[in-house]
Order: structure tokens, then sequence, then C-alpha cells
């Protein structure tokens, strides 16, 4: 796709252009007196009012690729609903249709007599996922299995923060 | 033109881009759709672009209003909209006299201390100031400053409060600076306290101006809260055009092969006109090329500029410049080779018999080299800090944590794949803590499986893109290869570039990595084999839930063709061990269950280890 250039015009701007530039690169450092310098300066106009385009775009759905099916699937005697965040999805088996390479999608799923399950589907691909639940039994065998102790706050992590 | 404030500004006129591109002009991307281009093809270059824009998190769903990405450090510059909210929001003028730039230059640091540490150190200072009061009424001393100038036995004391006193006005003027500049709400903040409140906004005002001091106050980040607003907007201006224009000339040179352009030993290349050039700086030239060309010579110019341009402009704007002309050795396919040197190693355990940590000082650290062969020649690109492996911590199948020697393989090795977007599979001896965290889905909080480590993502263990290290072996059916689990890759822990030590990958920055790979890929033949698939499923308990980490991908793959030499130099070893302990050392101080310890894990994902211990 050819799209349009903004293109600096040269004279007039190469004279402005280069001979602030040199101080431009010392100005490092803050200058003294203050944060706007200090020194005297001519009264400027106040700046013109805040532009309402500032805040991001909302996210498109990047839809052009279509979408693509995830199929969950479980007995339906189990009654496994399937959330994500708060929104019920349904009961599995059930199939979510997403617009294709969209973000994945982390699904809690609950049935009665088992433990809550998280797990995650992706959207760059059709995709048939088999749920297994567990129930407090089955989890033994599980890595990092312990028996049912007192809940301690866990971290929130979008960027490691390191004190 | 004239702009608002009645000044000659910039005149711009919309081209078309094929007849710019036939004038020898080069199109610089400033859309908000920019990524490096190792990226494309890759499925996260959506994520990256959202999460460089502040539209969405690492996930890829929409961030939350207000909420903000400031990610540069960890390979991901903000968007050109991004920029232009900063800008036009700083010019309003907020922080126009809303603190002294001179206190907080009066100080190189400003000492903190964890919250009840602080609070004795404050309570100490007090004590102190009371005591040297007295003192000085005792002594009829006209000031502190006079007992710190003398030399009587408070002296030591008397310039140590003041220095104190001075971090403390510093600290006030801090907190002024990260409120003005909406980094901090007062409202949740305990003035004087160096408290959650404050630490994260300097951590994010830190990673807004790409300082690497991690909630340290020092001098980096003293200078970047002395600056105005706009400076520093201009200088993260200057950081993003920069790496826009070497991406778009598929430049790589950025000044780092030689100390200064003025020593004499500075590499150089033999050009055809039988006189020596010096390796340029291409990174400076392109970024002031395109500064030139957009008009900007100061922080008011880029405020005119990104007040001409909506926010829709940077949809599709770009800007056509002027180059400088690549060197004579560039060619769309380039003889590239990678030299890393180790540096100083030490195999020695860094630990006496009583446990006391010993010192294994280093002179040189690892170094990566690009070099291009030219006219018989090797001729350096880049030379940039990487890391090799040393002494870790590891889990032990035992369960128990030992110490481990993971070295980086020396020898001649070879890049035959570039992975974009790389996925670390953790090893079965992986802490599960870390695998869990929360996350906000759905307009919820919920507890989720921790991809971050993982990836794909910039917080990958391989960072957003990573080159594995493959030895070649030539048998009868041919040459085979073979992946011993090193890999070149960028990482999240920039901290790790400045002396740490890694599981034995050679870790550059996320940014640097991708800007390498892009021009890899741009100068060598290549094929895209893409995602390559893992089929990774493990379920985990964690405080009576069922946890499942799903990796249906390694990553985005492309295979180099021929693959480029890498030669791994051993380094100087120093200490008494020429060679490296092999399996596991019990931890001093640590009682084992196990008589022995364990036989020690050797897949290529252990090798990587991510942030594992």
């Amino acid at each position: 796709m050819i799209r349009r250039a903004a293109l600096g015009l040269a004279a007039a701007l190469a004279l402005c252009a280069c001979g602030p530039r040199d101080g431009r690169r010392a100005s490092g450092a803050a200058p003294s007196g203050g944060a706007d310098g200090g020194s005297a300066r001519p009264p400027v106009a106040p700046p013109p009012p805040l532009p309402d385009d500032l805040e991001p775009a909302a996210l498109d759905d990047r839809s052009d690729g279509g979408t693509v099916t995830i199929k969950l699937l479980a007995e339906a005697r189990r009654q496994a609903h399937v959330f994500w965040g708060r929104k019920d999805l349904g009961v599995a088996p059930l199939e979510i249709v997403r617009p294709r390479g969209s973000a994945p999608l982390d699904l809690t799923v609950q049935a009665p007599d088992c433990l809550p399950l998280h797990t995650r589907v992706f959207t760059d691909r059709d995709d048939t996922l088999s749920l297994r639940l567990y129930s407090d039994r089955d989890a033994i065998g599980l890595p990092g299995y312990s028996p049912p102790a007192p809940a301690a706050p866990s971290s929130s992590t979008k960027t490691r923060r390191r004190f | 033109m004239v702009d608002d404030h009645g000044r000659k500004t910039q005149e711009e006129r919309e081209v078309d881009a094929p007849a710019a591109r036939a004038q020898g002009l080069t199109l610089v991307d400033l859309s908000d759709g920019w990524a490096p281009s190792v990226l494309d093809g890759a499925g996260y270059r959506s994520v990256f672009t959202a999460l460089a824009a502040d539209r969405g998190d690492g996930d890829g769903q929409p961030l939350a209003a207000g909420e903000r990405n400031y990610l540069e450090l960890y390979g991901i510059p903000p968007a050109l909209s991004v920029l232009r909210r900063r800008f036009l929001t700083d010019a309003a003028g907020a922080c126009t006299r809303a603190y002294d730039p001179d206190t907080l230059l009066a100080v190189d640091q400003i000492r903190t201390w964890g919250a009840s540490t602080e609070q004795k150190e404050l309570v100490r200072h007090r004590a102190r100031g009371v005591r040297l009061e007295a003192a000085r009424l005792a002594a009829g001393a006209e000031s502190l400053q006079a007992m710190a100038d003398g030399d009587t036995r408070t002296a030591k004391d008397a310039k140590e409060h003041l220095r104190f006193e001075a971090e403390r006005l510093a600290f006030a003027e801090v907190e002024k600076r990260l409120a003005c500049e909406g980094m901090m709400d007062p409202r949740k903040h305990k003035t004087g306290v160096y408290d959650t409140e404050m630490r994260t906004a300097m951590l994010d005002f830190q990673q807004k101006q790409a300082v690497m001091d991690q909630a340290d106050i020092k001098r980096a980040t003293l200078e970047a809260l002395a600056r105005p607003p706009l400076q520093n907007d201009f200088l993260a201006l200057e950081r993003v055009l920069t790496e826009r224009a070497m991406h778009a000339a598929g430049f790589i040179e950025d000044g780092s092969v030689g100390d200064s352009v003025s020593d004499p030993s500075y590499p150089t290349y033999m050009g055809a006109d039988g006189a020596r050039h010096r390796v340029p700086d291409l990174a400076s030239a392109a970024r002031d090329a395109t500064f030139a060309a957009l008009g900007i010579a100061t922080p008011d110019d880029a405020v005119a500029f990104f007040r001409r341009h909506a926010r829709a402009d940077f949809a599709w704007l770009e800007v056509a410049v002027r180059l400088p002309p690549p060197p004579e050795y560039y060619a769309r396919t380039m003889d590239l080779s990678v030299e890393i040197d180790r540096g100083d190693v030490w195999y020695d355990f860094p630990f006496d018999a009583a446990g006391v940590r010993q010192p294994q000082p280093r002179e040189r650290f690892p170094q990566l080299t690009l070099y291009v062969k030219w006219r018989g020649e090797r001729v350096p690109l880049v030379r940039w800090r990487t890391t090799v492996g040393g002494w870790r911590a590891e889990l032990a199948s035992d369960g128990q944590e030992y110490f481990r020697y993971k070295g980086s393989d020396v020898g001649p090795r070879v890049w035959r794949h570039i992975v974009t977007a790389p996925v670390w599979i953790p090893p079965p001896s992986s802490p599960l803590g870390s695998m869990v965290k929360e996350k906000r889905v759905g307009g919820t909080y919920v507890r989720v499986t921790n991809y971050d480590e993982t990836g794909p993502g910039f917080l990958s263990a391989y960072g957003m893109v990573a080159a594995i290290h493959e030895e070649m072996r030539r048998g009868p059916d041919g040459v085979r290869y073979f992946d011993n689990g090193i890999r070149t890759h960028g990482s999240f822990d920039y901290p790790s570039l400045r002396g740490r030590f890694s599981h034995g990958c050679h870790r550059l920055y996320n940014l640097s990595a991708m800007r390498l790979f892009s021009f890899v890929l741009e100068h060598r033949r290549s094929r895209v084999t893409g995602p390559v698939a893992a089929g990774y499923r493990r379920a985990f308990y964690s405080r009576g839930e069922v946890f499942e980490m799903r990796l249906p991908s390694r990553g985005f793959y492309r295979e180099l063709d021929p693959p480029i030499p890498v030669d791994v130099l051993e380094g100087r070893i120093k200490g008494t061990l020429q060679k490296p302990i092999a399996g596991y050392v019990p931890k001093p101080g640590v009682k084992y269950v196990s008589r022995r310890p364990p036989a020690a894990s050797d897949t290529p994902d252990d090798k990587a280890g991510g942030d594992a211990p």
C-alpha cells in the first residue's frame, strides 16, 4: 500500500534546524533558576487547549482475518460453566467464535464437585480443547498440590517490579 | 507557515511515496502500526503495536482507561501518538515552576530504604540535628556548614547531616515533580516517605525516561527529574525516531565499536578510493537527518509538529528523509559473522569452606561483535555488552536448591534459526510459585496462569527474538546441527546486561536484539518456517484451584541460508580451576535430605532458565 508522506521542505527549514540543534544537544541538564529556565522572557500566549484525541483509540478487533472457532469439550452431565472474567459463556461442550489473531482468552471452568480450572485458548487458528476437570482427590497427584490452607494474597505482575 | 506562537515553522507537503523513493529518499514510518521488521509475520506483532500505543496489554487485551505502558526499557518504544500526548500535555505547563531543579541537582543521589529502616534513619537524623545544634552553640560556630568545613571531631558528623538535609530537600522536589507530571497521586502518598505509591511512580518515571535505576534515586534519575518535561519528551522522541530511521534504512552501526571517533585505533575499513574510512555512527546520522526532514530542532518545534497532526494522522504518516548513503560494504547479502568474547571467566566455586563468598572481580565483560567481511578484512559493525553463564542456584529434582555452573559454550557455532516471539518451555523443575498471577479479565481481577516468563512477549525468558546457537557436526551423513540450549536473545532483564550472569545464553537488550536480527534478515537470505508447534500442556495446583499452562507454539521461525558463523571465545580464565565443575554443588549452610546431589538436567530449556532461581 502506498501511503502519503509528510516531507519537510529544505531551505527555510535548514536554517532553523541547524542553529539550535547544537544547543539542543548540549541541553541535557536542567536550566538553573526554575523549571522554565528562570530567565526573563517576553510574555507568551497561553497554550491552546488540549485536543480531544489525546487518549489512545480503542483497540480494534482486527477482524479482517476472519474468525476462529474454539471448541471446548466436556461431558454435559458435568454442568461445567465456562467463564471469561465474570461473563458466563455457557456450559461445555460449547463453541467460542473470536476474531482470528485477537488476544488469547483466559477462561475459568467451574463445575460441581470439581476444582476451578483455569485454562487459556488461542485465536490464531481453529482449536479444540478437551477440558480435564479435577476433583479434590484427582488433584492430589498434581504438581504443587498441598492440602487446602488459608489463602495469602498473590501479586499482580504486569511487569516485574523489583525494589 | 506560522505556528500558534507566530513563529516560522517547517512547511509540510504531501508527496507521492514512490516518487520520493525514486529521488533517493527513505520513507521513515511514523505511524502507530510500526514494528521492527523481525516481527513481520509473527502473531505477536499486533500485541507489540498495541503495547506501544497504550492500547493493549501483553496479552493483547485492551488497557483500562488512563493506564499507560512504559515499556521502552523492555524493548517497546512508545508510538508517536503516545509521544504526541506527552508533548501536548506537558506543553500545557502543569510542571512549570512546580519544582526546583537546582535542589534536585544539588545531590548526587537520594538514599532510600525499606519502610522500617527509613523511619529509623529519619529518627537518627533528627537526633543528630539536635546534637549538632548543641555542639554548634557550645563551640560558638556560625553555622553547621562552618563546623563541617572545620577539622573538629564533629566535622564528619556535620557533613553527613548537611548531606542528609540536602537529600531530604531534594526528596521533597522529587515528590512535587512526580505529582505534577501525573505519575503519582499525592492523595495516596505519605509526604516524606518513600512508600509504595512513590516507588511505583518512580519506577514508571524511570521507565518512561529510559533510566535504568530501578527505583533507586541516583544521578541519572535526578537529572531526568530536573529536566523540564518537554525536554524529556524530546529525548524520548530522539530515541524513537532513531529506531524508526535505523529500521527504515536497514542500518545497524551505532558507534559502539570504539570509544571515540577521534581515537586513532577506532575501527576502519578500506574504501574503493584506497583510503581507510572509519566505521560510521549511522544511528546519530539517521536521527539527525530525520529531525531535519521533520523540521524539528527544539521541543517547541516538536510541540508544533504534534499540534499540526491529529491522532488519526499517525495511522499512516511517514516522512521522506535523505539518509546518509550506506557504506560501500553494504549489499543485499552481506558476509556477516559474529564473535562473542566471554571476557573474564571464573570457574572456581564462589564460596569458601566456611560459606563466605569469595570475590571474583572481572575487568573484561562479555561482548558481542557483529562483523562484515569486506575486502579481505573483518569490519566490526556493532559491539555490545552481553552476558555469559556463571554460577546459578537451581532447583534440583529432589526439590532442593543447589549451585550449578551454567556456562556458555565455547567454540565455533552458527546462527541457523532466528525465532521471533520465542517461547520458553519451563522444565519440570521450574518452581510453581511464579506461574500464577492476578490479571484483569473481562473487567474483573482473576487468578490466571502466568505466561510472562514463557512468552511470547517482552517478558519472555528468551525476549522478543532469539537466535539458536547450533553446533555443526560433519559426519558420514553430511552436516548435522546440534542445539545445546544456548541462544543469543533479547531480555527484559536489562540490569543483567550490566554485569550479572545468565544461565548460559547471551542476552541483549530487547531493542538491540530486534535491531540486530532485523538487520540480519535484511542482509542475508532466509526462509520463513513459521510457527513451530510445541503442543505443551501442563496442569498444576495452586491454592485450591487447577491451572493449565498451554503453549501451542515455540515461536515464529526463520531459517538463514547459509547460517551465520558465530565464534564464542573462551575469554580469560581467572582463578584456579581451568574447567567448570559439572553437576550440582551443595549450597553452603544448607542441610540436604539427599546424600548426593541428584543428576542435573541438561535440556535446552533448562539452559535458558528464565527468571527461575
